[in-house]
């Protein structure tokens, strides 16, 4: 039953001209979930956004939310959208922009709690044109929850943020995610890392990773090993530690990301190191590694990581 | 009320109130035309034009003007700026029906322009100008019918042109027609050429519409002419419309 998905979307292409932007895209979104989309710029995250919100129509292939044609009424009136280029209506109040978001849905939420949501108590009789950059984003946010949407959407969300707000943000989307899907699009690694539950990356129209982002973390990004040693230069070359993508020298001190880990270690232990450290590469080392073409090395590379790997490439042999 | 009922409602209210409160909008559109006509009845001399006291003539071609200001601005660089801005794009994802939303608009100018309407008349009879009591109300009906066809001509605007270019080019048209049109000096003073040139623009046939009624006299044949001008322009609007459909929603 499609009612089950918050979205469905099979074979989905779409071309602009000459350009494909999107190459065949399969996957579907539960409820409840944060499906954090990650991408470089061009990399399709804004054309499949527009897809999904029914601002743009699929070259190929068929999309459905809540089991609806994106676009249609009754899409419409489940879900809401923070869009990225968000202007202000500059001769309305910000309680008046909200009252007109909600005149626009059946059932929509009070103003009080909007306000409150978006953190915009205070301002409610501020004119719009007056907001600081975040607190336009935030009139932004409250109008995406005006109709109680079942689907978010949330593109490059908190953009001009201020580091209090962005953590206030996250526990409030948080929060809804326990009734509502969000789709969170994101530059900002930190935030896909900390309130997503699975992360699809996108890289030239393709997803090439669909995954918790632990798993992105551990398939893709590796680990970085760090040690001390005597002398000016370590007794052996790093780089050529297993599976070594990235190697940093300091004053008796290196740094090495390597996606093959145990490895690594075994023999690093056979030469005379101290001080031997290893921790988890954050989303943007992972996502770096994806991006820049590494992935194929470290899907090689990672056989004997588990299946993490594996449920992080599955969507990418699917794809092609 | 219907989910369409209770938008327009909304939608009205809102734009009624941001006309309101956009203080440079009502400068140019009511305000200066006000100003502007109480320049001319001082300049021009006293006498009698196309059966109307020089005031009373001056009346029309000011009221006129203010009307169709009203009628392109509200669409023109409003709707061009907002299509820009992606506050179009925002819209397109909540459940407000675009029918909804344009018609709403339509009416908020309709009612701007019976507001601009009114204010020209009131200051047309400090004046002098004097008519009979169903002449007034003929006379204001008269005007706010002009924002019909602006109206609808200020939407294609609205959607041909971006929100960078969109105010020069809706001030370059308003000018144009405002003075080719006569409504900054008489038609009956202009060369022959200009005066044929003149008998082609939808502003000549509103100011003459609304010398008509003022003169108590048939207003039938301006009337459709200004109705044609409305269907022509609403369909310009649609073929735009429908270009920047495929251009930023394909």
């Amino acid at each position: 039953m499609s009612e089950v998905w918050a979205v469905e979307a099979e074979g989905v292409r779409k071309r602009f001209g000459q350009v494909e932007a999107l190459v065949g895209l399969d996957f579907r979104l539960g409820r409840g979930q944060i499906v954090a989309i990650l991408g470089p710029n061009g990399a399709g995250k804004t054309t499949l956004l527009s897809l999904l919100l029914g601002l743009r129509r699929p070259t190929a292939g068929r999309i459905a939310v809540f089991g609806e044609p994106p676009g249609s009424l009754a899409a419409r009136a489940r879900i809401g959208a923070m869009l990225q280029e968000t202007s202000v209506i500059e001769e309305l109040r910000v309680k008046e922009t909200i009252d007109l978001f909600r005149s626009f849905y059946a059932d929509p939420r009070p103003t009080a709690e909007l306000l409150e949501l978006a953190g915009l108590t205070r301002e409610a009789n501020r004119m719009a044109a007056g907001l600081s950059g975040g607190q336009k984003r935030r009139l932004a946010f409250a109008l995406a929850l005006a109709g109680r949407p079942d689907l978010l959407f949330l593109d490059e969300p908190t953009v001009g943020f201020d580091v209090e707000s962005r953590r206030r943000f996250w526990d409030v989307v948080r929060g809804l995610a326990r009734e509502t899907t969000v789709v969170l699009s994101t530059h900002y690694l930190e935030e896909a890392d900390a309130l997503a539950h699975r992360v699809i990356v996108l890289f030239r129209g393709r997803i090439v990773a669909d995954a918790p982002p632990e798993a992105i973390k551990a398939g893709f990004g590796g680990r970085w090993i760090r040690f001390d040693f005597d002398g000016e230069a370590p007794p052996f070359d790093p780089a050529r530690l297993p599976g070594a993508k990235r190697v940093e020298l300091g004053r008796g001190r290196a740094r090495v990301l390597t996606v093959r880990s145990d490895e690594a270690l075994r023999e690093l232990v056979r030469h005379p190191v101290r001080e031997i450290e290893v921790r988890g590469a954050d989303l943007e080392e992972a996502f770096l590694a994806i991006t820049s073409g590494e992935a194929e090395d470290g899907a090689q590379g990672g056989r004997g990581e588990g299946p993490a790997l594996a449920a992080a490439l599955g969507a990418k042999e699917d794809a092609t | 009320m219907s989910p369409a009922g209770r938008q327009f409602r909304a939608y009205l209210a809102s734009e009624l109130r941001r006309l309101v409160r956009n203080s440079r909008f009502l400068f140019f559109t009511a305000a200066f035309p006000a100003l502007f006509y109480l320049l001319l009845v001082h300049v021009f001399p006293g006498g009698e034009l196309a059966g109307l006291s020089a005031n009373g003539y001056l009346l029309a071609s000011m009221g006129a003007y203010g009307v169709m200001g009203a009628g392109l601005n509200l669409f023109g660089t409003r709707l061009a700026i907002e299509r820009n801005e992606g506050w179009m794009q925002l819209l397109r994802t909540t459940p407000l029906r675009l029918g909804v939303m344009l018609g709403a608009r339509f009416l908020s100018g309709v009612l701007f322009g019976l507001g601009v309407a009114l204010l020209m008349l009131a200051v047309g009879a400090t004046q002098g100008v004097r008519m009979d009591a169903a002449l007034w109300v003929t006379a204001w009906l008269a005007l706010a019918a002009g924002a019909l066809p602006f109206g609808a001509l200020g939407l294609a605007l609205g959607y041909l042109v971006d929100s960078r270019t969109g105010q020069v080019v809706t001030l370059v048209i308003y000018f144009f027609l405002a003075v080719f049109g006569g409504l900054w000096w008489p038609v009956e003073i202009m060369p022959p050429a200009m005066q044929d040139l003149a008998h082609d623009l939808p502003s000549y046939h509103f100011a003459h519409l609304v010398r008509l009624a003022m003169a108590g006299r048939s207003v039938v044949e301006p009337l459709l002419i200004l109705l044609a001008y409305t269907v022509a322009f609403l369909g310009l609007a649609a073929w735009a419309y429908r270009r920047d459909e495929r251009r930023v929603y394909a």
